[in-house]
């Protein structure tokens, strides 16, 4: 009985070890975008009539390829994620091609288990994955030669050195094994053709090595928005962690901001964005910026202290006062977070901020309206009609002189009214907006 | 046996009288498209067969205790009362009902007083007939006793209907009109002194010019200084006949029935309904705003007295006013705007379901004498919404951002 019991105790350690390093799929889940733009309503038809039937098993392979490597290594390396996984469709005896797996990532996604970037990222590293499979660099050219002759001649050993170093850490890959191969050439943006072609000929690396790498810069993993291991480890970290600014209000699903285009000629969704650009850290940082600022907006009391000397005085803040303040709190949070270390290169946008809390949970696609108004305080939205009232406004004051006498006073007595009725709606809704006059007065 | 029958017809008159249900009566209400109508309705909770009383209204002519006769001679004041008391029945079954308001269920029975014209006094509950009579109004009194050595007896909180009057805009105080002109030549006059100058500075142009430089006057300089002239004189033309608009502004009349309108009962029945928080003492345009909006959310309807012409000549009031907010809003000359009715209403649209508790529970947070709009109400509003909205946070933010648009 006691050895049964240290051995309950012993498989149940193991399996809180196990589960506390478990990758939970459902977290993959799309909840955050209501709309996909990878691919068209045909070709989701298309996929669905093609890969329709083994989609469901191929998930659970996936599912269970990521669970065993995040009990093993981590899920740190994106060729070690992808390549697990088709081990396990082999395993399985599930098709594992490009084109069958191409199918069921779109089967995936429509199917909301997964969003758009994951889709993006995985369609990205199959199709890289089935090039670099057999890839082969091709000859040294003479002008290349005569750099590398060069680049093996200049500087003093030190460089070399380092240079060694790093292609040393490359021992053992392949096109067939890339393993972590990726995230290192990526990590050493001095990687070029001229270095690889220096360290192969200095016996720092293989043929394989070689091919590797120059097929890694064929297939451009330096222009990867997003790879799957980083999308992976911000995905755990950042999605859905806060309770919400209401705990108790329920989940209302996706939303279209998220993903719609940052800019107008951009490709790059705002949640793109915000996995390409930031890491977890960062993310959390911004969506904790609007937190506070609810915070303080929700506030029972808001006072104003003067204090000179030992005497204080303190007036209270209107409810309103108190809202305002508030959004230029935050307007200067954002600020000066965008000048520290933490976000050095990596500038935010207010969007930015929006997307992040959407991201951890901490507002949902029902308040996204409202909380996107919060910074017309400082960039106040201004419609076209608004625009172009003005402009004419302007403008026809001046004009009025080329109108010759006695019609000039027919276009004054016209500029007058119009004037009169439009401006005033003109001040009453956009005037207002991020002059600091006294329509925001706190009090 | 003569004395045995005029005791019994004495004791038939002051009987308790039989407990009839309801009555068959013709009252106004609003119709298709807000417009009234006249309509056979029942009169519920009548505790009388012969008169307007009920168990929770007594309606009484002026300052008469007796109840109006059921079937009165007068057929303007039967359909008065009859008006009045329907609307009051359906205003109180709102707060009772939707509101579940224990102060209005357990009120006594209200006293309502048609067609009176004196003023209130709070020492005597009333002046004298000849003192200042008032028209085109109705109040909320709230209870009160003689002061000593008036006489009199106490009495309870009590509506007040005044009798319609006609008077002349022009005439009442703060219309802004006056006989000097209307609203079109105040604007016009505005214009003349630029247009002068105007005028006068091309004038002194184009003569330096024929001095100095006649060459390069395109036009003969007598043609061009007709050209001004013209422009002064079509200036003055367009003025002086503006004048004739004045009977569009001036020339109008301003008459208010106040019983026989819906929404003014149920905004007199909203100040006795709230009084258990807000004293009828004064009349700030905070609680007058609060009033406007529970009638309305009696009536379902965003605007007050509108489409009812024959017995409403003034200006409606709209909850959908997109009106913002003045300071001037807190002081009492704009009690009776509808500043806060739009605000309120604002509410109503954000949280449809749930806004006429918001409201309520709001108003038990505020006093008369001290809470204003921008500080005491806005604040109220928020609170009552941290307690019974339904995501309080996302709904104070939206409440917020609704209040910004109005001004605040």
């Amino acid at each position: 009985m006691r050895s049964g019991l240290i051995f309950g105790m012993v498989l149940g350690w193991l399996c809180l070890v196990t589960q506390a390093d478990a990758f939970e799929i459902s977290k993959l889940k799309n909840t955050k975008e209501a709309v996909t733009h990878s691919f068209s309503k045909s070709r989701e038809a298309e996929a669905l009539a093609r890969g329709g039937k083994d989609a469901e098993a191929q998930f659970s392979a996936l599912a269970a390829s990521l669970n065993r490597l995040e009990a093993e290594k981590g899920l740190n390396c994106d060729f070690e994620i992808f390549d697990s996984f088709v081990s396990e469709l082999k395993k399985m005896q599930l098709p594992y091609d490009h084109e069958s797996l191409s199918d069921a990532f779109v089967v995936w996604r429509s199917r909301g288990w997964i969003d758009d970037l994951f889709y993006e990222a995985m369609v990205e590293i199959s199709e890289s994955r089935s090039r670099l499979m057999h890839f082969q660099s091709r000859r040294v050219w003479r002008r290349e030669q005569a750099e590398v002759d060069q680049l093996r001649s200049m500087g003093d050993g030190s460089a070399q050195l380092a240079l060694k170093s790093i292609y040393l850490g490359f021992q053992g890959s392949s096109p067939s094994a890339p393993g972590c191969t990726k995230e290192r050439y990526v990590r050493h943006p001095e990687i070029s053709r001229i270095s690889n072609l220096l360290a192969y000929q200095s016996g720092w690396i293989q043929s394989e090595v070689l091919d590797l790498l120059e097929g890694l810069s064929l297939i451009g993993v330096r222009e990867w928005e997003i790879s799957i291991a980083s999308y992976l480890k911000v995905l755990i970290q950042v999605k859905d962690r806060s309770k919400g600014i209401d705990p108790g209000a329920s989940d209302l699903g996706p939303n279209e901001f998220s993903s719609s285009f940052r800019y107008r000629n951009s490709n790059l969704t705002y949640r793109e964005t915000l996995y390409s650009q930031f890491d977890a850290i960062q993310i959390i940082m911004m969506s904790d910026l609007l937190k506070k600022s609810f915070e303080r907006m929700d506030a029972t009391r808001a006072d104003l202290v003067f204090t000179r000397g030992d005497q204080s005085e303190v007036i209270p803040l209107s409810p309103m006062g108190q809202y305002y303040f508030a959004r230029k709190l935050l307007k200067k949070s954002i600020d000066d977070l965008n000048r520290s270390s933490l976000f050095a290169g990596s500038p935010f946008s207010y969007e930015d901020v929006v997307t992040a809390a959407l991201e951890t949970g901490l507002i949902q696609s029902n308040l996204i309206s409202e909380v996107l108004k919060i910074d017309d305080l400082w960039s106040p939205a201004v419609s076209s009609w608004s625009k172009l009232s003005r402009f004419l406004l302007q403008v026809s004051g001046s004009a009025n002189v080329l109108v010759p006498p006695p019609y000039n006073l027919i276009s004054a007595l016209a500029l007058v009214v119009v004037e009169g009725v439009v401006a005033r709606r003109i001040n009453q809704g956009n005037g207002n907006l991020g002059t600091g006059d006294s329509t925001y007065d706190p009090f | 046996m003569i004395l045995f029958k005029f005791l019994m017809m004495m004791a038939q008159a002051f009987a308790e009288p039989v407990s009839a249900s309801s009555h068959q009566a013709l009252v106004l209400v609003r119709g298709d498209e807000f417009r009234p109508v006249l309509r056979e309705v029942e009169l519920q909770d009548l505790s009388s067969d012969q008169r307007f009383e009920g168990k929770h209204f007594k309606i009484v002519k002026g300052v008469e205790e007796v109840p109006i006769l059921l079937n009165d001679p007068d057929p303007e004041l039967r359909l008065k009362a009859g008006t009045v008391y329907h609307h009051l029945t359906l205003a109180r079954r709102f707060w009772v009902q939707n509101l579940s308001s224990e102060f209005v269920k357990s009120l006594p029975p209200l006293v309502i007083r048609l067609e009176m014209t004196r003023a209130f006094s709070d020492l005597a509950h009333y002046q004298h007939e000849r003192v200042a009579p008032e028209y085109n109004n109705a109040l909320s009194i709230p209870q009160g006793w003689p002061m000593d050595g008036v006489g009199g007896d106490s009495w309870g909180n009590e509506i007040w209907f005044r009798p319609k009057k006609q008077i002349l805009t022009r005439d009442l105080p703060g219309s802004g009109l006056s006989s000097s002109g209307n609203p079109i030549s105040a604007y016009l006059q505005a214009l003349t002194r630029p247009i002068k100058e105007s005028v006068v500075s091309r004038l002194i142009q184009i003569t330096l010019q024929r001095w100095f430089y006649p060459a390069t006057l395109a036009t003969p300089y007598r043609n061009q200084v007709l050209q001004q002239a013209g422009t002064l004189a079509m200036g003055a033309l367009i003025l002086s006949g503006s004048r004739y608009l004045d009977s569009l502004f001036l020339e109008k009349y301003y008459y208010l029935d106040t019983a026989m309108i819906p929404e003014i009962i149920y905004h007199e029945f909203a100040h006795i309904a709230l009084s258990d928080h807000l004293k009828l003492t004064l009349s700030t345009p905070m609680l007058e705003g609060l009033a406007d909006y529970f009638a309305t959310a009696v009536s379902g309807n965003p605007e007050i007295a509108s489409n009812i012409r024959q017995y409403s000549l003034s200006m409606p009031k709209n909850g959908r006013n997109p009106i913002r907010y003045d300071p001037a809003f807190e002081t009492l000359y704009f009690s009776n705007s509808d500043f806060v009715l739009s605000t309120l209403w604002r509410v109503r649209d954000l949280f449809p379901e749930r806004a006429d508790l918001l409201i309520l529970k709001a108003s038990q947070r505020l006093s008369t004498a001290r809470s204003d709009i921008r500080h005491d109400l806005i604040r109220a509003l928020l609170e009552a919404c941290r307690e019974f909205c339904l995501a309080p946070r996302a709904d104070r933010l939206r409440l917020r951002q609704s209040f910004e648009d109005k001004g605040f």
